[in-house]
């Protein structure tokens, strides 16, 4: 088990690499001259921005910056300095992750202990009132564009009701709408995965043999059906977690959480290459993470899975 | 218990109809059995013909999103099943009628080690604590042959025979009354089949458990059974004593599953299979049944209503002929 994860674990430093390389490469190719911008808006000689470049060390081959800039990631860790504020990316991203953690985990939270429970009952009472009822709410919510949804409960919650703040990160209490926001959209999405897993486990012979033994309904449900519909239902979990630890961009915009995502959008209208680059790379470091712990949980789930792991890492070993 | 022997188990008039798209499946019509305690009935038919399906009313295990109705009485012990409450049910499950599965493939729940899936009906029963359970589970496991070394694996590490073992362990964990093994060796291969055949008889008379043995094999039949019954198109067209099933074996159906057999002492070039399919089981007939497979048919089956005839006490044929012939 162990060496498959530091399997995996080596195998994310290519994916990375390849990550690194392209997103240099493009900005690279992006129009525009980063030491222009660096100077800021007026007017500029163009000494003095032949002189920017040559500080920016931007002179040199695209060949040699991109080696250099691989190095100082992989080796120190090092996403090199904003073009605009000359501000060290690396601390950047770490002071903005926190809240977009904040969000990410409240909204996967929210989404499971909402869709998960949502997407059983359906299952077990398919074709039902509640399950068609369920399928048009949720699917009610998927409709809507997450910004028009952020910006409704604003208009509800913080104006007319006044109950939570609109926007910034101060306490948790200002993540209660950016939290909702963020669930609403997949919440749909997730409940029917839950549903079309379980569906199937359900109708399983298994589950029949689980029923004949005299248990419970619920023990049938919970004991048997549910930890065999695990497997796509992680999967989702795992997919969605990622992609919202690489921060939530219009929920970021609209509540003024000051994320990952927000950090994107700026660097993006400044046309921050450095910035950019940096906070893409960092997220896919953290999306190949959540994958690998997604893959780790399926072994906790499925014995044959796990089974699968150490009998690849026994042959390994021959 | 008080009661008299003779309504241990019964089934009267057992009617059970699928939906499926727009038309209507039936399955079972107009069943009736009776079984006494610790008697062995073999309930013989071709795939289709409604043997599960008559397993599983019994214990309200049919998948209810596909079925339409079932109709008539199940009596266990003078209680009607059909009128049983969901706790009332999960009493009786596995404790007093409990179920060997056709396929012990897909029998076993792939994520719960073999001795917690038998342990935890045991403890649903008995209300024991958990190590007294897996100690009973145990003890099952190697009473069909698998060592306690191997309690604690999955079901994917077994072989299809083990899985079987495993399956009839946990059908007989709580010493039910009534066992209902439906094909229990059929996934099996030959060699296997023999030595689940002969676990099942010994736990039986061991145990005294009456048995509604499912099959579609007649060997088998004989080997183990009291009593047969012959279904063909979800009705019972014979039933009677093994002796009156092979020795007088009287509807031209159960007569034609014989002659599909083949015979070490005849010297026959071929076996004689019946010819014909099954017929539409969305559509109820007017005549008999097995009238467009029937060798002897002609036009009085036309007028056939499907009724039973009983050729000697307890020898019952759905055939006109039968009648005929005494």
């Amino acid at each position: 088990m162990i060496r498959y994860v530091v399997k995996r674990l080596l195998i994310m430093i290519p994916t990375l690499l390849a990550v690194g390389i392209i997103m240099f490469t493009l900005m690279n190719f992006v129009p525009g001259d980063p030491a222009q911008l660096a100077l800021g808006s007026g007017v500029h000689t163009e000494a003095e921005i032949e002189a920017k470049r040559v500080a920016l060390g931007l002179d040199r081959p695209f060949v040699v910056r991109l080696g250099e800039y691989i190095t100082n990631i992989f080796t120190k860790f090092d996403f090199g300095k904003s073009l605009i504020d000359g501000t060290d990316i690396k601390w950047e991203l770490m002071k903005r992750f926190p809240h977009t953690a904040k969000i990410a985990i409240f909204s996967i939270v929210l989404t499971v202990v909402v869709g998960l429970p949502l997407g059983i009952y359906t299952a077990v009472h398919a074709n039902s009132a509640g399950d068609r009822v369920s399928l048009f709410v949720t699917l009610l919510f998927d409709c809507m564009p997450s910004f028009w949804t952020a910006l409704m409960l604003v208009l509800l919650f913080s104006l007319k009701l006044k109950w939570f703040p609109s926007s910034g990160a101060k306490s948790l209490i200002y993540f209660v709408l950016p939290t909702i926001a963020n669930s609403l959209g997949g919440l749909a999405g997730f409940t029917r995965q839950v549903r079309a897993s379980m569906l199937e486990v359900v109708q399983s012979d298994y589950v029949t043999t689980a029923r004949s033994k005299g248990l419970p309904e619920r023990e049938v449900i919970y004991g048997h059906a549910l930890p065999n519909a695990l497997i796509p239902i992680l999967t989702v979990i795992g997919m969605r977690f990622g992609s919202m630890l690489g921060g939530a961009t219009i929920i970021e915009v609209v509540f003024s959480v000051p994320g990952i995502g927000q950090y994107l959008v700026n660097s993006i209208n400044n046309r921050d290459y450095n910035a950019c680059t940096g906070g893409i790379i960092f997220i896919a470091f953290t999306f190949a993470l959540v994958m690998l712990l997604t893959d780790l949980l399926y072994a906790f789930v499925d014995p044959r899975i796990k089974a699968q792991y150490v009998s690849s890492n026994k042959k390994k070993v021959k | 218990m008080a009661k008299t022997r003779e309504n241990f188990f019964g089934i009267r008039h057992l009617t059970v109809k699928y939906h499926s798209g727009n038309s209507i499946i039936h399955a079972v019509n107009d069943v009736s059995l009776e079984l006494k305690a610790g008697e062995t009935l073999g309930l013989v038919g071709e795939t289709g013909a409604g043997k599960t399906t008559i397993a599983k009313s019994i214990l309200r295990i049919l998948p209810e999103s596909s079925v339409e109705s079932v109709e008539g009485d199940i009596w266990f012990e003078g209680r009607q099943i059909l009128d049983m409450n969901d706790k009332e049910l999960q009493a009786l499950r596995g404790k007093s009628i409990s179920m060997i599965f056709q396929d012990p493939m897909t029998a076993l729940n792939p994520v719960k080690t073999v001795v917690s899936q038998i342990a935890e009906g045991y403890r649903q029963h008995q209300n024991c604590s958990k190590a007294e359970a897996n100690k009973r589970a145990i003890e099952m496991l190697e009473m069909v042959g698998i060592g306690a070394d191997r309690a604690e694996e999955y079901p994917h590490q077994f072989s299809g025979g083990m899985k079987q073992r495993v399956v009839i362990a946990l059908a007989l964990a709580c010493s039910p009354q009534l066992l209902l093994a439906d094909e229990p060796t059929t996934a099996l291969d030959v060699t296997i089949q023999a030595q689940v055949l002969d676990l099942i008889r010994d736990l039986r008379n061991k145990l005294g458990t009456a048995m509604i043995l499912i099959t579609h094999d007649l060997g088998v039949v004989a080997e183990v059974c009291d009593k047969v019954a012959v279904i063909y198109a979800g009705r019972i067209i014979e039933q009677g004593t093994l002796q009156d099933i092979y020795d007088h074996p009287t509807h031209p159906y159960t007569c034609g599953l014989f002659g599909a057999l083949p015979d070490l002492d005849k010297d026959v070039e071929r076996l004689s299979p019946i010819e014909g399919l099954p017929p539409d089981p969305s559509v109820i007939r007017e005549h008999c049944d097995f009238m467009e497979r029937c060798p002897y048919a002609c036009g009085k089956c036309k007028k056939f209503n499907n009724h039973m005839i009983e050729m000697t006490p307890g020898h019952m044929v759905r055939c006109w002929k039968a009648n005929e012939e005494e």
